[in-house]
């Protein structure tokens, strides 16, 4: 055992002694250092590659304010100026505020679109409404992140409503035509919702849309978040009544046509659908965006996960699996799937994909520490993503293992290898595994170096946070270590794979070669096979395995197969590998052991 | 003591009789040649011996330990070149010593020196193997086969690419180890004058078939025996021509003189014969050695392959 061990620190000795190599592996090492530095160099760079140039001007009168272009369009500091107030067009509500003031003058010159001119008058006095509605919030609100851009589309028809109840006395066809011109009122609704009530109520309604613009502005003026969210809430109790109400009358509609019933009772699953989407999705996100003081818009982990959590329960509410019978009536479900076992599988796959989302994000959002999702620019997620790395360490095995034994025929040393007082099969595997520590080694050392390296150059911090599971939170170490580890199991199996053909072939390049075809071919293979719904045979191949990183990694290729249903199994891969790699090192053994050296 | 032994050994290669029942040995402090001209079986033997070649019938036993069955043993007790000695050229001679020493045990820096030094590569032992001559190649080929002081050494042609001096001084090396340390030496070469030099024993093979033995030094006692091969210079060539051809022997005229192969102990009656038949004899050359001549007319292979 002792004499095997110096065997195979010779052996190491002796491939590193191959300057091609050597050259090859401190790339390698380097590497792993220099990315993390270059993507902090890249990611310090200033965005933005228009340059300094600023053009001369050109500035138009519309009646209503005072809008400067620059020469070329589009090309950013576009302002208008309203009242003396200048709005530039990074403001939300630029654009707002500049149509308006276009349209106020083009159709103040083109008077015969209105049936009087009071109409005319009306209609630019409800503009003039909007115009200083909107000027309000651009003085305050200048980013499109920011919460309260959201809240101006809330507050429309408040303004709209004191304007009616404001004018309710004005006649009701010149009132219509403006409304009409407008925002699209619908004659009825003008009657029922605005005329056809009481004085008292038409009071009671101005004073709701006063007090109701009062609260908006309250919010906007304090940038008072606690009752921005009471007031997202009343509104979605309110959507939930007027759902409702639409469920009512579709109720109805049912008993007055009993032969439209399928498609009604369709409608009104949709109208629950959203009720429940309200009740147990919109308002308890809201709730945990007021307890955790999470303001919508800004661009932080929080507010991803939120969206997170959001968008993933939407998507379970409309995927559910339909029974056996359903699923025959659907002919593009039957020809996606081919059998109902498989829709099942795949359906619940995409469902505990959204369930494992809403899970990493509800319990990131619980600790107060974000997933690694949620810090793509962080240290964690740079060395997951550089779990790729063992692709080269790969190729760099093939290359090793391909060249280890070949050389030594097409060199000659065979001859004088194997007249030593050792077995053939001790000296083959003093080189098999001699070549594989090398590969680990720089494997291993690399990943590490680059951790570090993300570390010195995104933060330590991010390391502290934990990953989560359905199991649970785990520290980073424990999620990434096997995952590292595993990735070690395509090197050898890549390495055993070329080192077999170097045994047969004795020829270095071909025993390179046939590897590296092989893991190109398999690529373009898997892909041009998985392309509209997965070659399921492909997942009992080694094929998907030997880039078992791309399994780790989110948003990879092999990711996107497995969405497609290719049945990966992880155990069973690596198993498969394991196997075929002993089979290999057998085989190169036999085959080793029983022949002539003819060199 | 017997090193080698080599018994009824067959060697057939894509059903190609290579070897047929070869049997040979080598005692301890004993050099043997072994001869023959390409493509006789001198490297398969060799590779057969050096565990190389699976041995397809017969055995071979290397200080009594079987090659096929017991090789690790065998070959603690061997040491070799087989063809060209070819070293890692990405490595210094130093480090491709050191590699193949990592393969035997108890090799210490100090022997790998002390068998440097023997090889007279000492200057160049540091430097990269792709920058040798052929003949320095050699050199470290022979060192590595001394590495682990093997009692066996088989040599596979090792005077190819060695100058003159450096061809005098493996032989003074080999006949050292030879006489004073008591190792064996079993040694394949086309160069005959230098198996005369150095061999005791000579084996010569010819299609995989050992087709002679010879014992140098046993020869030069009965000088009698020996062949050689001698000038006539006479007054009548062609009649002398005409009379050894009635001995049936190997003649021809050449150089204004007969050239003609026979024993040294039947010239005494051939000139008395001559003399008889009034043919004036001016002189008659004995050439050194004849070795060459026999292994001619031994061979059945072609004779041009033989310098």
């Amino acid at each position: 055992m002792k004499g095997f061990v110096k065997q195979i620190k010779y052996e190491i000795k002796n491939i590193i002694k191959s300057k091609f190599l050597f050259i090859i592996s401190i790339l390698l090492l380097v590497t792993a250092v220099v990315l993390p530095v270059f993507n902090l160099i890249s990611s310090k760079k200033a965005p933005d590659g228009i340059g300094d140039y600023y053009p001369m001007p050109i500035v138009a009168t519309a009646k209503r304010g005072i809008i400067e272009r620059p020469v070329y369009p589009g090309m950013d500091n576009e302002t208008i100026t309203i009242d003396g107030i200048t709005i530039d067009s990074s403001n939300p509500f630029f654009w707002n505020l500049s149509s308006i003031v276009n349209e106020m003058e083009y159709i103040e010159n083109d008077k015969d679109r209105f049936d009087s001119i009071e109409a005319l008058d009306l209609t630019l006095s409800l503009m003039e409404a909007e115009l200083q509605y909107y000027l309000k919030f651009a003085q305050v609100v200048t980013d499109y992140t920011d919460y309260r851009t959201e809240l101006a589309w809330r507050g429309m028809q408040s303004v709209y409503d004191k304007f009616i109840f404001e004018n309710i006395s004005v006649p009701e066809e010149i009132l219509l035509e403006s409304l009409n011109y407008r925002m699209g009122m619908d004659p009825e609704m003008l009657k029922n919702k605005y005329l056809e009530i009481s004085s008292e109520e038409q009071l009671a309604a101005l004073d709701k849309a006063e007090e109701d613009l009062a609260a908006l502005f309250n919010i906007l003026e304090n940038n008072d978040f606690t009752s921005y969210i009471e007031l997202r809430i009343e509104q979605e109790k309110k959507t939930i009544e007027d759902l409702k109400e639409q469920i009512a009358i579709q109720e109805e509609e049912i008993i007055k046509n009993p032969s439209q019933e399928d498609i009604i009772n369709d409608m009104i699953m949709e109208l629950k659908r959203q009720i429940t989407n309200i009740e147990e999705n919109t308002i308890p996100i809201l709730q945990l965006r007021l307890e955790r003081n999470i303001i919508p818009g800004e661009n932080t982990w929080q507010n991803r996960a939120i969206s997170d959590i959001e968008n993933n329960r939407q998507f379970l509410s409309y995927n559910q699996i339909v029974t056996e019978e359903e699923f025959r009536q659907q002919p593009w479900l039957v020809q996606q799937y081919k059998t109902y076992t498989r829709y099942v599988e795949a359906m619940q796959a995409q469902i505990d994909e959204y369930k494992n989302a809403i899970l990493i994000a509800e319990q990131s959002i619980e600790a107060d520490k974000p997933d690694m999702k949620y810090v793509p620019k962080g240290s964690r997620y740079r060395t997951v993503q550089f779990l790729n790395y063992s692709v080269f360490i790969t190729l760099f095995a093939v290359l090793i293992g391909g060249w280890l034994i070949a050389s030594e025929f097409q060199q000659g040393t065979i001859r004088l290898l194997m007249i030593r007082p050792k077995s053939r099969i001790k000296i083959l595997m003093a080189k098999f595994i001699s070549a594989i520590v090398i590969c680990v080694i720089i494997y291993i050392s690399g990943s590490l170096l680059n951790a570090v390296t993300n570390g010195i150059c995104f933060g330590f911090s991010d390391f502290a946070f934990p990953n989560y599971t359905i199991s649970g939170e785990i520290n980073f170490v424990s999620y990434y270590l096997p995952k590292m580890l595993a990735c070690i199991i395509p090197i050898i199996f890549g390495y055993s794979f070329a080192f077999l053909l170097s045994v047969l072939i004795k020829n270095a390049a071909v025993a390179i070669a046939i590897p590296v075809a092989g893991f190109i071919g398999g690529s373009i293979l898997m892909a041009t096979l998985s392309y509209g719904g997965a070659a399921r045979w492909i997942a009992y191949t080694p094929l998907p395995y030997m880039q078992l990183s791309s399994i780790f990694i989110q948003d990879s290729l092999i990711q996107y197969y497995i969405r497609n249903g290719m049945p990966i199994n992880l155990t069973y891969g690596i198993m498969l590998m394991i196997v075929l790699s002993a089979i290999f090192v057998i085989l190169s053994s036999v085959l080793f052991e029983k022949r002539d050296i003819l060199h | 003591m017997e090193l080698l032994r080599v018994n009824n050994l067959t060697k057939i290669i894509k059903k190609k009789k290579i070897l047929d029942k070869i049997s040979l040995h080598v005692n301890s402090g004993e050099i043997v040649g072994f001869l023959g001209p390409n493509g006789a079986g001198k490297t398969t033997t060799i590779k057969l011996i050096m565990g190389l070649f699976r041995i397809t019938e017969g055995e071979i036993s290397i200080c009594g330990h079987d090659v096929a069955s017991d090789f690790e043993n065998a070959m603690k007790h061997v040491g070799g070149i087989v063809e060209n000695p070819d070293l890692y050229k990405r490595m210094t001679g130093r480090e491709n010593l050191e590699y193949f020493a990592s393969m035997h045990e108890g090799v210490t820096k100090e022997s790998i020196d002390g068998i440097v030094e023997l090889v007279k590569m000492s200057d160049r032992i540091d430097d990269k193997v792709k920058t040798y001559s052929l003949g320095m190649c050699q050199r470290i080929g022979i060192a590595q086969a001394l590495l682990h002081n093997p009692k066996l050494l088989v040599l596979d042609e090792p005077t190819n690419g060695l100058d003159p001096i450096g061809i005098k001084e493996l032989r003074d090396m080999l006949k050292y180890l030879s006489k004073e340390v008591g190792v064996g030496v079993f040694i394949s070469s086309h160069l005959l004058s230098e198996m005369e030099l150095m061999c005791d024993r000579i084996y010569i093979i010819d299609n995989g078939v050992i087709i002679g033995e010879k014992s140098i030094h046993q020869e030069e006692e009965s000088v009698d025996d020996v062949i050689y091969q001698y000038t006539f210079v006479t007054s009548n060539n062609m009649k002398t021509l005409e009379y050894f051809k009635e001995l049936q022997a190997n003649c021809e005229i050449a150089n204004g003189g007969v050239n003609v192969i026979m024993k040294r102990g039947e010239i005494p009656n051939i000139i008395a014969k001559l003399v008889q038949e009034n043919i004036l004899i001016y002189a008659v050359n004995q050439k050194h050695r004849s070795l060459e001549q026999d292994f001619i007319s031994m061979t059945t292979g072609s004779k041009t392959q033989i310098r």
